[in-house]
């Protein structure tokens, strides 16, 4: 049998496979905005363990990540320390997070800082920045997908129908089965992902090199420059190394895909064994990676596209069934991260504008069908985006990596009390100040600043660095100025997170602000008014 | 400003209820309605400052001026690594092993 014909049927099994649990889980639906948005915030600890290390890792786990240790070295290794970040991030502030989006029925990121802030346009913002760095995100994947098709069938499925058929599948099974289908889809990516990469990988060192041990003797006699930092490229300087450990650990884990699994999770001590165990798989599907990347630039150092280390290995030196098998994992890592971004972005959209602002007080099942409805836009958008180049995408995909790291001083001022609090102008102003920040020092053309520094990342300091400082620096001296949220407000919000962490008992009047769907501290708001839970909402 | 200080009395006695109950153990009141909430950023107990300073000074070792410095060579070897590379493999089990104790501990 050809080569691309069993790579091209694994990965059409793959997909048969996730669209049988996509049904799976239509079965399984309770039709509301919590269970269909939220899992029923049920999520147990292997379901969610998997979600999130499959979310996390993309089609960039098996392409990008390759091609950067292929190009600039050991460097890439500082990936280590942002995925056990991402793990303490997630103990210490994801755990704050469930414990208040249960407390006050929060769905989106919006919603807890828009109640803790007292301002639409704190939800106004946050949901444009949600929405706007993360669509981007589809893009990348959608053309990661094309790419994996086109090059398993050997060219004969384009690009551009490849991308199609991809994306369809999982906007298919996100509108049959909502968070539970992105859940369960992602259960078997997580694992199929995780295991193509450690096979392939050894595959590779095994069959050129004789072991792993003996790629890291080679690349140290022939390209030792590869093995130091900064690099052969001088990339890794010290102020990228610590900008991209704040980036790619804060600057993801505040995005909204993100964010909505720790408001899945069925309690918050499964939250807390999150962070201590998933920087396991994160950190160590790196060392894959970098014998891949270190590997091939001593087997393929003329490789024009870097990104394709892997497949290109693969198709040379790999048996057809192999290979097929680690392209279906491939296309694992991009669906998984692909369906959560459509998701997050569906519930943005679903919760933050529609319910808010065109039809609230409509009902359950008239907001999960607007919601698919959604789905099937941003399934346009996102073929569109995939298959025409657009000179604004550039810039925007370029921001996008440390767009929603802007929320980080609005979190950390609902997230951990103390005696002075942030107000609603001041992170209003620190965002904005941040993505301008992030502009100038991010983006070389149309920029004031070019030709005045070297761009981007200033004097070899990430632009995370540059744009989170002039955040934080803004939310602050704004914050001194200007009123605090109401004392009610930061005694039932502050009080729960206190609560949740130190104990003691709950505060009084402690009314939560979900939107049609009820917090267990006793009161919602449904509609601008306060209602009891089980109370008329018409 | 302190939006607890700017509380009616309402808010005051509000605060004053969640303080801890007399005798239920803790590193004292929850709140002072003179001074706001106790600072979440600052651990409370032993073990949560062992936790703090233990994940922080091995965060360090992994971070500049370290790793460009003393850590940013290929020998020695370390079973099998080029030093850099093992010297990172190690602290990051070392700051995974820091979390994994904390949730044992439940901290």
């Amino acid at each position: 049998m050809e080569p691309w014909v069993v790579a091209t049927s694994l990965i059409f099994v793959y997909l048969l496979a996730t669209i049988v649990v996509g049904v799976v889980a239509n079965r399984r639906l309770t039709v509301d905005m919590e269970d269909f948005l939220l899992y029923g915030r049920k999520a147990g600890f292997v379901v969610l363990y998997l979600t999130v290390v499959a979310t996390y890792h993309s089609a960039f786990a098996f392409l990008g990540s390759g091609g950067y240790f292929y190009t600039h070295g050991i460097g890439f290794w500082d990936a280590g320390t942002w995925t056990i970040l991402v793990g303490a991030i997630t103990y210490v502030l994801g755990s704050r997070i469930w414990a208040l989006g249960k407390a006050f029925g929060y769905i989106t990121p919006a919603d807890m800082l828009a109640d803790f802030y007292e301002s639409e346009a704190v939800r106004v913002l946050v949901a444009v920045i949600s929405v706007l760095f993360t669509i981007l995100y589809i893009q990348v994947q959608a053309q990661g997908l094309g790419y994996i098709l086109s090059v398993a069938s050997g060219d004969r499925i384009p690009f551009e129908l490849g991308t199609l058929i991809l994306l369809a599948v999982a906007a298919g099974y996100l509108m049959a089965g909502g968070l539970r289908a992105v859940y369960w889809t992602d259960v078997v990516q997580g694992v199929w992902m995780y295991l193509a990469v450690w096979i392939g990988a050894l595959f590779l060192a095994f069959k050129l090199f004789g072991n792993p041990l003996e790629l890291w003797r080679a690349v140290a006699a022939e390209r030792p420059d590869l093995l130091t930092l900064p690099g052969p490229q001088g990339l890794f300087t010290p102020g990228m190394w610590v900008g991209m450990g704040i980036a790619l650990s804060f600057g993801i884990v505040f995005q909204p895909h993100m964010m909505i699994r720790y408001y899945s999770a069925v309690d918050g001590r499964t939250i807390k064994w999150l962070g201590a165990t998933t920087p396991i798989y994160l950190m160590t599907l790196y060392i894959p990676a970098a014998l891949v990347g270190l590997g091939g630039a001593l087997v393929l150092p003329d490789l024009a596209i870097p990104d394709q280390v892997f497949p290109e290995l693969l198709f040379r030196f790999a048996p057809a069934w192999l290979t097929g098998v680690i392209l279906a994992g491939a296309t694992a890592a991009a669906m998984s991260t692909l369906d959560s971004i459509l998701h997050s972005n569906m519930t943005v959209l679903t919760r933050d504008v529609y319910q808010r602002y065109v039809a609230p007080g409509a009902t359950q099942a008239h907001y999960v069908w607007i919601g698919r409805l959604i789905v099937v836009g941003l399934l346009g958008v996102g073929y569109v985006l995939s298959v025409k180049t657009f000179a604004f995408l550039v810039t925007l995909v370029t921001l996008s990596g440390s767009g929603a790291l802007q929320l980080m001083p609005a979190i950390i001022g609902v997230c951990f009390p103390g005696r002075r609090t942030f107000t609603r102008a001041g992170v209003l102003g620190g965002m904005v100040a941040g993505l301008a920040v992030l502009y100038l020092t991010l983006v070389p053309a149309p920029n004031p600043l070019a030709g005045v520094v070297d761009l981007p990342h200033p004097l070899g300091v990430h632009a995370a660095v540059w744009s989170i400082v002039a955040n934080f620096a803004v939310t602050i001296v704004v914050s001194r100025l200007t009123p605090p949220p109401s004392a009610e407000t930061v005694i039932r919000i502050h009080g729960e997170v206190e609560r949740f962490v130190y104990g003691g008992e709950r505060p009084p009047d402690s009314g939560a602000r979900g939107l049609s769907t009820e917090g267990t501290s006793g009161v919602s708001i449904v509609d601008g008014r306060r209602v009891a839970n089980g109370g008329p909402r018409g | 400003m302190n939006a607890i200080e700017e509380g009616t009395g309402g808010g005051a006695a509000g605060s004053e209820s969640i303080r801890r109950r007399a005798g239920e153990s803790g590193p004292g009141p929850l709140v002072d309605p003179q001074r706001g909430y106790r600072s979440h950023l600052v651990p409370r107990t032993r073990e949560g400052w062992v936790a703090v300073v233990l994940f922080l000074l091995l965060l360090a070792l992994a971070e500049p001026p370290v790793v460009y410095a003393w850590a940013n060579r290929i020998e020695p070897w370390i079973f099998g690594f080029p030093f850099l590379y093992g010297y990172l493999l190690a602290v990051y089990l070392g700051l995974i092993g820091v979390l994994l104790w904390v949730l044992r501990r439940r901290i």
